[in-house]
């Protein structure tokens, strides 16, 4: 009788006897929480607790603090750029949460993309919004010869690195050695490598610190009254919609809030629909610093990372799903930047009125316009404020700030 | 046509002590339990053969891990009974209620038969990125030869999975 009981009570708390978490004496807060989510919102919920440690094989030097360093110097270092004037943190600006807070992008030209945050950018499956990139390091080259946003070159890069007596310092410290001639193309290319991966080494430490929901999931598995009252009430009734009815956590799920893959959530365009992740599978197989290339510190992981790509024509408008961790913070919104702001975010998702019209070949139906209440807006808008952490630790920002 | 259906052959191949297939046998199961749905010693449930649609092969699998993590690469197991034609194997998943697959296309690599006489295939790269209802299809094809012509065969077997 009594084991029934108990497997009655673990058959009700649904996720979590999975997980093995059972307050020890929950209050009536938890009690109350407990009522008021299904089992199933009650699983999903659980599911983004914690972030995974961020790993990549291919980068050997992905968790040294020497590496971190020279990235850090790297990151902030405008004279990686065509003009001297572009860094890395002219578009990821650390006190604009790692974007820009403009609409699309300007380097040395505007770019039609909008500045993704690189917030957990290390926890991502793929790299850009279309995932032409599989790691940080392959990434960090890209903009840097990209002729709109640094106009740089691995030339002047390699030569900058060598020949600056500080930089140079810092990459015998993380690399053991450095190559004295730089003339020589292998040369050449073997240090930009590795300033992607020290730049890599940088951004895998640009982690989350905890928000106030991951405060409250907490609460909800210890059953600690002050954890659970991180959330307002209007904040755990958006969590609800979220992680039900809005049928959210379809996409954002898990502990970024992003299933890592790429949809087509209907954004206003004018015209055929992008390439997309259609291209981007086409370039990340192609790319010579992929992670089954000749720079790959481990060409296996690399291989399998690639080995199941597949290509159709639907990937078309497919953009990757971004986390959500501080997205209160990182307006304007979408690849293109087509919204301001989350209302205006909201809305596309609670009426789907500015959706291009469907063509006759659409088959996928994930995305219905959720019809939302203004006080599930609300709600759904105070939930996504609560996914706001405290700012970047101060061992990210610039050692030297110029200026 | 030899049929083979949810019948334990009696033919035992000789099984290298390979580490992978006592594994497979254990996820899978003893021959005597699939006609018994449950679960296994192992907490893999104990699967029945399911007929293609034409009815000429069973299949049935198995997942590693078990249950199938949401958004996590997995790989499948799959044992088919049927006729000694050469088959070929395809594994796919599919969102009926969403209308699309899976963001990936999985590799099948043929291992060595069973005890049964089942042919064995492991399927890596699977990967269901969504919750919610899925179906695991399996379609195997073949070659049918008649006199000096030959055709392609395909048959499909759809199992549903709820992630
Ligand atoms: C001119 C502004 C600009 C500069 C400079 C810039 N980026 Fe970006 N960054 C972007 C834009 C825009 C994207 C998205 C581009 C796309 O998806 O096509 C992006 C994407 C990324 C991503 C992928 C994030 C994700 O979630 O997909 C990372 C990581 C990144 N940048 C790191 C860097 C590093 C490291 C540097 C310096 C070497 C750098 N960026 C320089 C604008 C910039
Ligand atoms: C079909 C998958 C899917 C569903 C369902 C979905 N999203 Fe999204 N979401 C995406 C994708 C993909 C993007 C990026 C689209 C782009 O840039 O083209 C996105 C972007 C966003 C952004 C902007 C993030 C940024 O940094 O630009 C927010 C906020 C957001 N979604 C919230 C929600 C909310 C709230 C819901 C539920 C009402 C929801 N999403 C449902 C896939 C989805």
């Amino acid at each position: 009788m009594r084991l029934a009981a108990s497997l009655a009570i673990l058959t009700a708390a649904g996720g979590l006897a999975s997980f093995g978490l059972w307050p020890n004496s929950p209050g009536p807060e938890w009690q109350a929480l407990r009522a008021q989510f299904s089992d199933q919102q009650w699983a999903r919920i659980i599911r983004t607790a914690e972030l995974p440690t961020p790993n990549d094989s291919t980068n050997g030097v992905f968790h040294d603090e020497a590496a971190f360093v020279l990235g850090r110097a790297l990151f902030y270092e405008t004279r990686l750029s065509g003009n001297g004037e572009v860094s890395c943190a002219s578009c990821h600006d650390p006190a604009l949460d790692w974007s820009d807070g403009k609409a699309l992008a300007e380097g040395l030209e505007e770019i039609d993309r909008h500045t993704p945050s690189l917030w957990n950018s290390a926890l991502n499956r793929w790299q850009f919004w279309d995932g032409r990139a599989d790691s940080l390091w392959s990434q960090a080259l890209q903009p840097i010869e990209h002729p709109k946003e640094m106009g740089g070159s691995r030339e002047e890069v390699a030569k900058l690195v060598l020949n600056d007596p500080e930089l140079r310092a810092l990459y015998t410290d993380a690399f053991g050695s450095a190559p004295e001639q730089m003339d020589e193309p292998n040369n050449v290319e073997r240090v930009f490598v590795q300033v992607g991966k020290a730049l890599a080494a940088f951004e895998g430490r640009i982690l989350t610190p905890v928000t106030p929901f991951d405060q409250f999931v907490s609460g909800l598995q210890t059953g600690d009254p002050e954890d659970l009252a991180a959330l307002d009430p209007l904040a755990v009734e958006g969590a609800g919609l979220f992680f039900g009815e809005a049928r959210c956590h379809l996409c954002h799920h898990g502990p970024l809030l992003s299933d890592m893959e790429f949809h087509d959530i209907e954004l206003p365009r004018a015209g055929a629909p992008e390439p997309a992740r259609h291209g981007g599978v086409a370039k990340l197989l192609t790319d010579p610093f992929n992670g089954r290339g000749q720079h790959s510190d481990d060409v296996e992981a690399g291989r399998e990372r690639l080995a199941y790509l597949n290509r159709a024509p639907h990937q078309r408008g497919e953009w990757k799903t971004p986390g959500l961790r501080n997205v209160a913070r990182t307006a304007p919104y979408m690849h293109n930047g087509a919204y301001a702001s989350l209302d205006e975010v909201l809305a596309h998702y609670s009426t789907l009125s500015d959706a291009p019209a469907r063509s006759h070949s659409d088959t996928q139906r994930v995305l219905e316009p959720g019809h939302f209440s203004d006080s599930e807006l609300q709600a759904l808008k105070a939930f996504l404020q609560a996914l706001s952490s405290p700012p970047p630790h101060p061992s990210l920002l610039p050692v030297n700030p110029k200026s | 046509m030899i049929r083979l259906k949810n019948s334990c052959r009696t033919r035992h191949k000789k099984v290298r002590s390979f580490g992978l297939l006592l594994v497979l046998g254990a996820l899978l199961g003893s021959c005597a339990g699939q006609r018994q749905p449950g679960i296994g010693g192992d907490g893999q449930p104990i699967r029945a053969f399911k007929d293609t649609d034409q009815g000429t092969f069973s299949v049935r699998w198995a997942s590693i891990p078990h249950p199938i993590p949401i958004n996590e690469p997995f790989e499948l197991v799959l044992e088919v009974l049927g006729p000694d034609v050469n088959p070929l194997l395809e594994a796919d998943g599919w969102m009926p209620g969403h209308g699309h697959g899976m963001v990936r296309t999985p590799r099948v690599t043929p291992l060595e038969d069973g005890s049964m006489g089942e042919r064995r295939f492991l399927v890596k790269g699977m990967l269901f990125h969504m919750e919610g209802a899925w179906e695991l299809r399996i379609a195997i094809a073949w070659r049918h030869e008649q006199g000096d012509t030959f055709s392609i065969q395909r048959e499909n077997v759809v199992f549903e999975v709820e992630i």
